[in-house]
């Protein structure tokens, strides 16, 4: 029988219980063999996010593997959603890592997954249940590795999962919580959300315009379709699928030089201008290969915290 | 005067600080947070800056930000309002770093106010009554014999304290040795320190404070007094009024004196309110705010003046354009504070969308607000929504307006504090004026 590995990562709301969710319902989808411990992960990427839960579990099943990736697909869907409320699709991450000694490449399955060895959440935990994963793991940087820390008891996952969840707060701590609760939501892809407490009740709708996040894809790069945006370059720069370089600083654009030029192909990550702030420069970097498809700013200009920059096309 | 004025604030304060400054003929450059794109002094300002996400920690307090934005527009002088980077010292000294007039005092004089025991320190030093008490207490024999000397009732303090812990007040003697024992258990187990002081308790007193204001050239004047005692539990204002109803002429005197006496002690220069606890004649100084208050309308409807404006001459080097002859209060205001808050709960803030919102006007009404219908309000700011202050030649007639303000009032959506204002003005008791800072705690005016 063939036998998948898959990663789970959530960082929205009750994570540990999404993550033992998670596990129960892939059990239904063939035997569980492994699951590792819970991990906590530093937010990743560029923008700053909740902070994400990792684990990973080894399964065996019959299914096929474009089956299994369905299945995966259609049980985060239902972790995701509760009725009534309007989660994103953060609420669970399900990744199918390997499949047997498979080797798929197609247009919406790729196996191995083509960036589990770089990242050490994934890593953490499926060399936690796979051995033979251990060397991968140590040839991350070290820094990157410390990132991610395995929890180490069922008491401690509960701990972790207290502090950052919006216990009943007090009436004093109401504010606190609203405030941590719409923090999260602002670094989160969601574009709703409502909340109903004793102390308190918050409704949150995300404002038109957000800047959205040049996060690497796969990690968040899905949530910006959901985003509300006003300006229609930036509408037709995100439908495309592009990411949107903003600025989160205040301050005048220098484009680097050569300038950059609608079109052109970046092979891999390049400087494309920096944000001088107070004799500052702060340099906006284009986090990859692709294709710029739109600049929002003429050099020297003035941009706020969120202005768009650049749109860039990945590959 | 200056050119153009960076608004370093948000919602019905910096509304206020635009219209003041387009009054002057200054252009204004507005900052806002992503949540607060909407708000009405962002589209009247001349240029408008996104400083950052919702939380005050990365937009209106994020100071490099705020900084390059002056910088990128030509502003040439910072107006922070009230809170977030008001009272900070650190940024009224970067402002003038990178040539930015702060439009508030110097920096060593907030920074001064800013710590409680040495502002208590400066004060006594130049004469002005601070509350009685003692050092450190070795024991509770100290105590008893430091307590029979200030007289009873006193309060035992926690000199690590905060939060009313480690905080009891004594009546008799007969309670000191309990009293001694529970604070100084309680001061350890919250602070690990159970150093305790005493001080003497000023008994239901009342919150009377003075708005001052003073120039680059010497001239120091008082704006008379406000009173401030109807707080909620955790001692922030609700309802304030000037003048202060039933206050000797004695006790005017010496708020009066103290006030100009202390204003030139620490050589301050532009609006700024020292508050005090009135007990019967005596009067205490509590601490000065070196900033504009959010109930400056009150005096600003009862003398006739623009505090803000002052503020912003001052700060050009300006002298004071009042009257050289003494102001004269003509009738009487009172302001209450539309706060989104639950006061069933405990004063639990609100967040939200809000429905419907009319405001009341008509003669002697006033409404400083931002708030718009349908908008919404994001839970990481001060829940003050609107101002809604009244003016009448005597306070009956300025409370009969306010109870006709209030009820014309609706801000539908959230919780707000409108029904409980609306009780207070119909209650007998506010009515007969002068009740002191324990009022909302005993009254329990029921809001419905």
């Amino acid at each position: 029988v063939p036998r998948a590995a898959i990663g789970i990562g959530s960082n929205l709301g009750d994570r540990a219980g999404r993550i033992g969710a998670a596990f129960a319902g892939l059990a239904k989808l063939g035997a569980v063999l492994a699951r590792s411990s819970l991990y906590r992960a530093a937010p990743w990427g560029r923008r700053t996010q909740p902070e994400f839960l990792n684990a990973a579990a080894l399964i065996e099943t019959r299914l096929g593997p474009h089956a299994l990736l369905a299945a995966l697909q259609a049980l985060e869907a239902e972790l995701g959603r509760r009725p009534g409320e309007r989660w994103g699709p953060r609420a669970v991450d399900l990744d199918l890592l390997t499949y047997g000694q498979d080797l798929i490449v197609g247009e919406r399955l790729v196996v191995p997954h083509p960036r589990m060895l770089e990242r050490a959440f994934v890593l953490a935990p499926l060399a936690e249940i796979d051995p033979s994963y251990a060397a991968a793991l140590r040839a991350l940087p070290s820094r990157e590795r410390a990132d991610v820390r395995r929890l180490e008891s069922g008491t401690e996952a509960a701990r972790v999962e207290a502090e950052a969840s919006m216990s009943e707060p007090s009436v004093a701590g109401g504010l606190g919580a609203v405030r941590e609760l719409v923090e999260a939501f602002s670094a989160s892809g969601l574009v709703s959300l409502a909340v109903r407490r004793p102390a308190f009740a918050v409704n949150v709708r995300r404002a038109a315009r957000s800047p959205v996040a040049s996060a690497p894809p796969g990690r968040n790069g899905r949530a910006s379709a959901a985003v509300e945006v006003e300006s229609p370059a930036d509408a037709a720069a995100i439908e495309s699928g592009a990411d949107v370089l903003v600025a989160d600083l205040v301050g005048i654009v220098r484009l680097s030089r050569p300038a950059p030029r609608v079109g052109e192909e970046l092979d891999g990550d390049r400087e494309l201008a920096y944000v001088e702030a107070l004799g500052i420069r702060n340099p906006i970097r284009s986090h990859g290969a692709g294709t710029v498809v739109k600049i929002f700013v003429a050099d020297g200009a003035a941009v706020d915290y969120g202005a768009p920059l650049f749109a860039i096309e990945r590959v | 005067v200056f050119k153009k004025i960076l608004i370093a604030n948000r919602g019905e304060i910096a509304l206020r600080i635009h219209r003041a400054a387009r009054e002057l003929g200054i252009g204004t450059v507005a900052i806002f947070s992503e949540p607060d794109r909407q708000l009405p002094h962002v589209h009247l300002a001349d240029e408008r800056f996104c400083v950052g996400p919702g939380p005050s920690a990365r937009s209106y307090l994020n100071v490099p930000n705020i900084i390059s934005a002056a910088l990128i527009s030509g502003a040439d002088a910072v107006h922070p309002g009230y809170g977030f980077l008001a009272e900070n010292a650190r940024f009224a000294e970067i402002c003038a770093d990178h040539g930015l007039t702060f439009i508030g005092p110097p920096p060593n004089v907030i920074a001064m106010m800013g710590d409680k025991a040495t502002a208590r320190r400066v004060m006594a030093e130049a004469g002005v009554p601070t509350t009685p008490g003692t050092g450190v207490l070795a024991g509770v024999a100290e105590a008893e014999r430091a307590a029979a000397e200030l007289g009873y009732p006193v309060l035992l303090k926690a000199s690590a304290g905060g939060g009313g812990k480690g905080m009891r007040a004594v009546h008799e003697r007969a309670d000191l040795d309990g009293a001694f024992a529970t604070a100084q258990a309680e001061a350890e187990a919250n602070f690990k320190d159970g150093r305790l002081y005493l001080e003497k308790l000023i008994f239901q007193p009342r919150h009377v404070e003075m708005q001052m204001i003073a120039d680059d050239h010497g001239r120091v004047v008082h704006v008379g007094e406000r009173d401030c005692s109807v707080q909620k539990p955790s001692h922030q204002k609700l309802i304030e009024e000037s003048p202060a109803p039933h206050l000797s002429a004695a006790v005017l005197e010496k708020l009066y004196g103290t006030a100009l006496a202390a204003t030139r002690a620490v050589g301050y220069r532009s609006a700024g309110t020292i508050e005090f606890l009135v007990c019967g004649d005596d009067v205490y100084f509590m601490e000065m705010n070196t900033r504009i208050q959010v109930e400056h309308p009150v005096t600003e409807m009862v003398y006739g003046i623009d505090l803000v404006a002052e503020q912003i001459r001052i700060a050009a080097g300006e002298p004071l354009s009042l009257p050289r002859t003494a102001l004269k209060p003509r009738g009487h205001a009172i302001e209450c504070r539309i706060n989104a808050e639950d006061p069933a709960r405990n004063f639990a803030p609100a967040a939200g969308q809000l429905g419907r919102v009319e405001l009341p006007g008509g003669p002697g009404v006033r409404v400083d607000t931002h708030v718009r219908g349908g908008m919404l309000v994001p839970p990481f700011y001060d829940s003050l929504l609107a101002k809604v202050i009244t003016v009448a030649p005597t306070r009956a007639q300025a409370l009969a307006r306010m109870e006709r303000a209030l009820s014309e009032l609706v801000i539908d959506g959230i919780p707000t504090t409108r029904e409980l204002c609306l009780a207070i003005v119909r209650d007998p008791q506010f009515a007969d004026g002068g009740v002191s800072i324990d009022y909302l705690r005993a009254a329990q005016p029921v809001a419905r």
